[in-house]
């Protein structure tokens, strides 16, 4: 679980990554244009977190890709998705590129895609120039995209055991007992533990960057917002065994005390 | 009332054939009616340490496959008359438990006895699985060491989701904590895990508290469970532990370094 969530390893060890996007969506960002291995690459993640990635919507990022696919790969590539066991429901758009062009070859709605302000020019897909007069297409110009809905909290009063998984989808997760090394909380929105957590923690896994993690007793193996994690190592040592709040601060993961100081 | 607890751990090697045998001549010498079961299907062990292995005609198999009746199989203990022992079969693999075979057997037992004690195999495969899933209570024997732990953790995770009572929401399951292969001498000197870390980390009390002793491996080899060896203070700890699991409240013995005696400070030891 934690691999889908966590950060790409270094360039060029997977043609695609997948991870959550600002949209309440978890994005497929394309850095290779190798459909093969793309849908391999995906449908080992969707194996790996059938609960939470089985035919879950997600936004094709091709931002990255130095050259863009034409009509027939774009095709091909949303099939490859759908195998894979996802739903394509948007495709990114970079600032400079033409919505409607974008949109009728793919034949999905665009939507600005999220990390285009990180890309330099150079990266960046060249205006399409030659293009042909845009033909009207069907969907909408912009999607509006909402973040799952929280509909009461999520509570466990029993101690959370080693190979233990609980996930609160679309809501909060409140722990009012132990959670043990081996055992994982994801939440689309905060998790709260009143109790020792020494497993994982996984808040706002749908992307949520307010969602928080709260807990008395801080030991856990790994945490992680909105795909930003730390492991036990690198979490400030005068952190451990205490209360502790957990939030996403810039794309940082910050740790702060609770209580009275 | 009868009732059926699970001696299981997870990890091998920590004592739960050991601690089956021993309780299960507790509750026998405290008069109640008992039976003890051998999951590990294919490692047959429990028959040895209870000392009936020549008597082993019929086994747990042969009652599932209605080869031969329950009664037929039941090797009754020399030492106690109300002590019942149903061996696990040597020659077949743990896929001969069917799920409906063992609660058809675990009913039958619970007509003629008080006390179904079932010895769990290691690992929580389909044997593990069905000694614990018919369970009213469980002992969780655990060694003062992280893996053990983390294991027993594991299995107390499994006894609250992927047992009968979980399933249909019966109630849960009494678990108990037994330590075993407890050395005062080495938590001191900080090479073991204490009562309190283990207690902590689980988030249970024990039960009982074994302390390592050669008498075990004594007791193992001879047929004769630990618990009867009135010397043993391996053997008080389980009857100290099959009283607290009787109800009674007793407090924890040989968690503490033995005092060292006047000769033993002058001269060292």
């Amino acid at each position: 679980m934690s691999e889908v969530l966590a950060e790409p390893g270094p360039a060029g060890t997977s043609p695609c990554e997948l991870r959550q996007g600002r949209y309440g969506l978890f994005t497929v960002r394309l850095s290779q244009l190798e459909p093969g291995e793309i849908q391999a690459h995906l449908a080992d993640q969707v194996a790996s977190a059938p609960a939470l990635l089985e035919n879950a919507p997600v936004v094709i990022d091709t931002t990255a890709l130095v050259r863009q696919p034409n009509a027939d790969q774009a095709r091909d590539l949303l099939e490859r998705l759908v195998a894979a066991g996802l739903r394509p429901l948007a495709v990114a758009l970079a600032p400079d590129q033409d919505t409607q062009e974008l949109q009728q070859r793919f034949g999905l709605p665009a939507i600005a895609a999220e990390h285009s302000r990180r890309h330099s020019p150079a990266e960046a897909p060249e205006p399409a120039a030659e293009q042909t007069i845009p033909v009207p297409v069907a969907a909408p110009a912009a999607a509006v995209m909402s973040a799952p809905v929280a509909s009461g909290s999520l509570y466990v009063h029993a101690p959370v055991r080693s190979g233990q998984q609980i996930y609160a989808k679309g809501r909060d997760l409140v722990i009012t007992a132990a959670v043990s090394a081996g055992a994982e909380l994801i939440a689309d929105g905060c998790i709260h533990v009143y109790g020792r957590l020494a497993g994982k923690a996984l808040a706002g896994a749908q992307g949520d960057e307010d969602a928080r993690i709260y807990c008395l007793n801080f030991q856990p193996e790994l945490v992680s917002i909105a795909g930003q994690y730390r492991l036990i190592d690198s979490v400030p040592e005068a952190m451990r065994g205490q209360a502790v709040e957990v939030l996403l601060d810039n794309e940082r993961l910050d740790f702060r005390a609770l209580g009275l100081r | 009332m009868s009732e059926v607890i699970v001696v299981t751990s997870g990890k091998g090697g920590v004592g739960k054939t050991t601690s089956s045998a021993s309780i299960a001549c507790g509750f026998a010498r405290r008069g109640k009616k008992v039976a003890v079961v051998d999951f590990d299907i294919g490692l047959r062990n429990l028959d040895l340490i209870m000392g009936c292995e020549r008597r082993v005609v019929y086994d747990f198999v042969n009652v599932i496959n209605n080869d031969c009746s329950l009664k037929q199989a039941m090797i009754k203990d020399k030492r106690f008359d109300n002590l019942s022992v149903l061996a696990a079969s040597q020659t077949r693999d743990k896929d001969a438990l069917t799920q409906e075979g063992v609660e058809r057997v675990l009913n039958e037992m619970r007509e003629s006895f008080d006390i179904i004690i079932c010895d769990s195999p290691a690992g929580i495969e389909r044997g593990a699985h069905l000694a614990m899933y018919y369970a009213d209570r469980a002992v969780v024997v655990v060694n003062p060491e992280v893996s053990s732990v983390r294991d027993s953790d594991r299995v107390l995770g499994l006894l609250s989701s992927k047992t009968d009572r979980a399933e249909k929401g019966t109630g849960s399951i009494r678990e108990h904590l037994l330590l075993t292969r407890y050395s005062p001498e080495r938590v001191a000197t900080g090479d073991m895990l204490s009562v309190g870390d283990v207690e902590e980390i689980l988030g249970l009390t024990v039960i009982g508290v074994i302390p390592e002793s050669q008498s075990v491996l004594a007791a193992s080899n001879a047929g004769v469970p630990v618990i009867l060896d009135e010397a043993s203070i391996a053997g008080q700890a389980y009857d100290d532990a099959v009283a607290r699991m009787c109800g009674d409240e007793l407090p924890m013995r040989f968690i503490d370094m033995a005092k060292k005696g006047l000769f033993k400070r002058i001269f060292g030891s």
